[in-house]
């Protein structure tokens, strides 16, 4: 009985990589979906992992960075992925090729086979910023096959369109 | 069970006790029938004698020869006396009582069955045998009580005595035969019921097994049943998410509900904590655009910090950099970007030399990762200030960690030299790596993204492989250690869900980057990290800078959040009679909300704030919020169709809700609608782009952002054409859709949603028009009633270098000069 209790009014809970390059937005995504919910007093030393709790489920953000020497540091972590959180700088048109190859490089990983794909197309306020019809095809969405992904427009700093993109999150991830 | 064993062990005592009987029974009346034969008849035929030789014993030729006749007999007695056998059984009933008795008259009988098989010989004996039958039925009680009297007397004297006893003798002798074979009879039936009885008894385990094994099905059908009870919940959300697959408007509706609701609670939330004013805050009047927000944010990081550090020191030197960073942020708002350049290194450079400490700034940052570098710097000089500097950061003098984290993390050539300074302080010879870690991260606190706190850890590497050359190759590996052990303390003390990393996933972890470790190093490291996690030091200043951290991090939200209403633009104000038709995320209002009621409503900003009266006291924060209405992406517009009051109009809000005010005249009316929409047309910022999504489903609703725009009226203007352009394409590709295969409804529903977005869009477009061209109407009334407004925004908003902006001063001043 209490299992099936659990397993009923129990959270979901997700566990999501989140990559990006440089002056994306990530951390300020992350900061921007834990306001108003309770911080740490004394935070971990190392690298970013931040808990969201957003309509009874609890999403497990890591951040993962740095040069490509370390990056199969966070191998270990592709195991049991269900979605990747891809954050990119839509005003940013020079860099658009190396996230392009960033992203690649990530979701042909033989681990992320099963994880979904959500880009944060960030920095949506700006003037030049690239549209989502548009970052479908520079990040070379349209060739990817048999994968569940989606381009959500965002401005971080002001929180719009965040939870919409974690709210596809929520209905598309297997538990 | 036990009860049937002991059972089985009675009969089978029983049986043991019978069989000796049995045989005592048989050698007496073998001798008995000797003594009778011996001394009274000897004329036996020998046929007969021959016929049973094998059954009798060879010592008792003579007895042989008379067992026949008893046989021939006993069978015909059998035959004739059938009416005789009811008394027959019951005398046996009555003597089966008595084992003993039974056994004594049967001897006796056998006895006279010999003297009777002599009588035969003669015809009286035949003559007897024919009346035998009636003899007998007359003296059945008779023999009973002769049965008594042989029992007490002996049997010898009885035969020699009297004769004519013999004949009752014979025919008691008949009955124990009938009764030995009832008593043999009944003997089985007691078998077969002792038997029903085993059975009933094994039987009833196997009852009792099979009721349990009943109820345990029945136990597992329950749970079946809890279980699709318990199913039922979670299956909803699917069948809720099927009917959202099919409405896909109603599904994006609901999004965008959600995070309306989710983005107008967070700063309701955020008020009540951090805001102690009993003025009432709600909504925005700052800057939507994320580079106003980084140089808000920086400007009050900026503010804050020297307020912390001015009560410590007040030497003219500190006094002098809080001017300078007080300076900075004007100077980079009314400079160019080209003419600020060399003005910004300088003021860097110029604050590295006072040695003092300065923040990190993004645009600062950014040009001096372009600037040449300066050659007017000493190096001896340079290098002096710098080692300074860094021994002040190293004994953490007038900074806290995190601020030397930021100072380290600068891109430029002086700071690299404060680097090299600040790194030579740290003694890492003969220090265990993790041991090393957590002196080097008790100075520096790691911040921001991994990349960058991946610099830092680089920045400590190539310090320990230069205080240890000869334990690691180069700088990868120590690179990679070091982030490895960093990894671990964050996923064996962090907030991680699920499995923890164990000694075998660290190992093999570190084995995906190609570096080679000695594995017992790797497990005493492992060990370490999980006994001792790395944290921050529990010094007041470090608790200090995280509290100030946090709370410069919440309120550059608040500033973006929060805004008095006293301080906003008042456009319009009056009273109205307000009634609520649908809840602000497009849900029907419940009924005690739906009366009309009498409002004081102040048009401020993009906020409808409505009061009881003109001068109302101050209210509590709950009240103004809940007395409040955003006016983002809104349309004004009359209500003939609602003919129960006159002078109605209706305000649709964005996502869906809806509010009816009545006027009290048409002008009132028409200047209201005017207002709203002005204010609407003006400050609702561009609606976001709509996603893309691998699978082919109905494009979500747009998402309408909350925070107010601040671009010219002309660029609103050409904003708005575009979306009505872009509108007029929706619409078409949908008219173009209709096909029987789709559902209708789906159709007409985001028809409708389009159409109404180009009626609203069209309606913005018509009163930015006529808002241009009354400004540059030459009455001079006219301009003065519409310039206030204008102007009092133009104060308010921060000065921003906008080309647009610019030409249309100059319009509107040009417009005035007419």
């Amino acid at each position: 009985m209490g299992k099936f209790l659990s397993k009923i009014f129990g959270k979901k809970e997700l566990r999501i990589l989140m990559l990006g390059l440089d002056a994306a937005g990530k951390t300020t995504i992350l900061y921007k979906l834990k306001l108003g919910q309770s911080v740490t007093t004394i935070p971990t030393v190392g690298f970013n992992v931040e808990t969201v709790t957003y309509k009874n489920i609890k999403f497990n953000v890591w951040d993962v960075g740095g040069q490509d020497k370390i990056r199969p540091l966070w191998r270990h972590y592709y195991t049991g992925t269900q979605a990747l959180i891809f954050v990119m700088d839509a005003a940013d048109r020079d860099r658009v090729d190396e996230a392009r190859m960033e992203l690649h490089r990530i979701i042909n990983d033989r681990e992320m086979k099963e994880a979904i794909i959500l880009v944060f197309a960030n920095k949506q306020d700006l003037a030049d910023a690239m549209k989502p019809h548009e970052i479908q095809d520079k990040l070379g969405l349209t060739r990817i096959r048999d994968r569940n992904w989606y381009v959500q427009p965002s401005c971080a700093s002001t929180g719009d369109g965040l939870h919409e993109g974690l709210t596809w999150l929520s209905q598309n991830c297997k538990p | 069970m036990a009860k049937v064993a002991s059972s089985g062990a009675e009969e089978a005592l029983a049986t043991i006790d019978g069989a000796p009987r049995r045989n005592v029974k048989k050698s007496e009346a073998f001798v008995m029938s000797g003594d009778v034969l011996i001394s009274l008849n000897r004329n036996v035929s020998s046929t007969y004698a021959k016929l049973l030789g094998d059954q009798l014993p060879p010592g008792t030729t003579v007895a042989s020869s008379i067992h026949p006749h008893q046989l021939s007999r006993a069978t015909a007695s059998a035959g004739v006396s059938f009416p005789s056998m009811n008394r027959n059984g019951a005398a046996a009933q009555k003597l089966s009582r008595l084992p003993v008795p039974v056994s004594t008259s049967q001897i006796e009988r056998r006895g006279s069955l010999a003297r009777k098989t002599s009588e035969e010989s003669s015809p009286t004996a035949i003559r007897m045998l024919k009346t035998a039958p009636i003899e007998r039925m007359e003296s059945t009680d008779v023999e009973e009580s002769e049965e008594e009297t042989v029992m007490m007397t002996t049997d010898e004297k009885e035969n020699q005595k009297k004769p004519n006893e013999n004949d009752d003798e014979v025919m008691v002798v008949d009955e124990e035969q009938f009764i030995v074979v009832s008593n043999d009879m009944k003997s089985p039936n007691e078998e077969i019921v002792a038997k029903s009885l085993r059975s009933a008894m094994f039987t009833m385990p196997t009852d009792n097994h099979h009721h349990s094994y009943n109820s345990s099905p029945q136990i597992s059908t329950l749970s079946p049943h809890l279980r699709s009870n318990g199913d039922g919940p979670s299956r909803s959300p699917v069948y809720d998410d099927v009917d959202d697959d099919l409405n896909g408007s109603l599904d994006a509706k609901d999004m965008s509900n959600n995070s309306h609701q989710q983005s107008f609670r967070s700063p309701e939330n955020y008020s009540e904590k951090d805001t102690p004013s009993k003025h009432s805050v709600v909504t925005i009047d700052g800057s939507g655009v994320s580079n106003h927000y980084d140089q808000d944010g920086m400007f009050s990081h900026v503010y804050y910090s020297t307020q912390d550090t001015t009560p410590k020191h007040g030497s003219p030197s500190l006094r002098k950099q809080i001017f300078e960073s007080r300076t900075t942020p004007n100077t980079a708002a009314s400079n160019s970007s080209a003419s600020a350049s060399p003005s910004l290194h300088a003021t860097s450079e110029s604050r590295g030399a006072t040695g003092g400490v300065s923040l990190r700034s993004a645009e600062s940052s950014n040009l001096n990762q372009t600037a040449v570098p300066s050659t007017s710097t000493n190096s001896v000089g340079g290098e002096r200030e710098a080692a300074q500097i860094a021994r002040n950061l190293y004994e953490l003098k007038n900074c806290t960690s995190t601020q030397v984290a930021d100072r380290l993390n600068e891109q430029n050539e002086f700071s690299f030299l404060i680097l090299v300074k600040y790194l030579e302080l740290f003694q890492f010879s003969t220090t265990r790596i993790d041991a090393a870690l957590r002196e080097f991260l008790s100075r520096v606190e790691l911040r921001g993204e991994s990349s960058a706190r991946e610099r830092l850890l680089r920045v400590f590497s190539a310090r320990y492989l230069e205080c240890n050359p000869a334990i690691f190759d180069s700088l990868d590996e120590v690179h990679t250690l070091t982030c490895a052990l960093l990894l671990l303390n964050s996923d064996l003390h962090g907030p991680n869900m699920g499995k923890k990393m164990t000694a075998r996933d660290f190992i093999t972890n570190i084995a995906h980057t190609g570096c080679t470790f000695k594995r017992e190093m790797l497990k005493t490291l492992f060990q370490s990290i999980k006994d001792n996690a790395i944290s921050l030091q529990n010094s007041a200043k470090n608790s200090t800078a995280n509290g100030s951290v946090a709370s410069t991090s919440r309120r550059q939200p608040q500033q973006i959040y929060e805004v008095d209403p006293d301080s906003v633009v008042e456009y319009y104000s009056g009273f109205l009679m307000r009634k609520y038709v649908r809840e602000t995320d497009g849900g029907k209002t419940p009924f005690g909300r739906r009366s009309w009621r009498m409002v004081y409503a102040r048009l401020r900003g993009l906020v409808l704030y409505f009061d009881t009266d003109e001068h109302p006291k101050a209210t509590s924060r709950y009240a103004s919020l809940e007395n409040a209405v955003s006016l983002h992406h809104a349309l004004a517009e009359p209500a003939p169709d609602y003919k129960k009051k006159s002078f109605v109009f209706r305000v649709r809000i964005a996502h869906g809700g809806e509010i009816l005010f009545q006027t009290s005249n048409q002008k009132e009316l028409q200047e209201w609608c005017e207002k709203i929409n002005f204010v609407a047309a003006a400050f609702s910022s561009p609606t976001l782009p709509l996603p893309v999504t691998s699978k082919p489903e109905t494009a979500p609703m747009p998402r309408l952002p909350r925070i107010p725009c601040l671009a010219p009226i002309t660029k609103q203007l050409s904003t708005h054409e575009a979306r009505v352009a872009e509108l007029n394409e929706m619409i078409e590709i949908v008219s173009q859709s209709v096909s029987p295969n789709q559902p209708q409804q789906l159709i007409t529903d985001r028809w409708v949603l389009l159409s109404f977005e180009k009626r609203r869009y069209s309606t913005y477009i018509n009163v930015l028009r006529r808002s241009l061209e009354a400004r540059k109407a030459s009455s001079a009334t006219t301009m003065n009633i519409m310039m206030t407004p204008t102007r009092r925004q133009q104060q308010n908003q921060k000065p921003v270098v906008s080309e647009d902006r610019l030409s249309y001063t100059d319009a509107v001043n040009g417009a005035a000069a007419h």
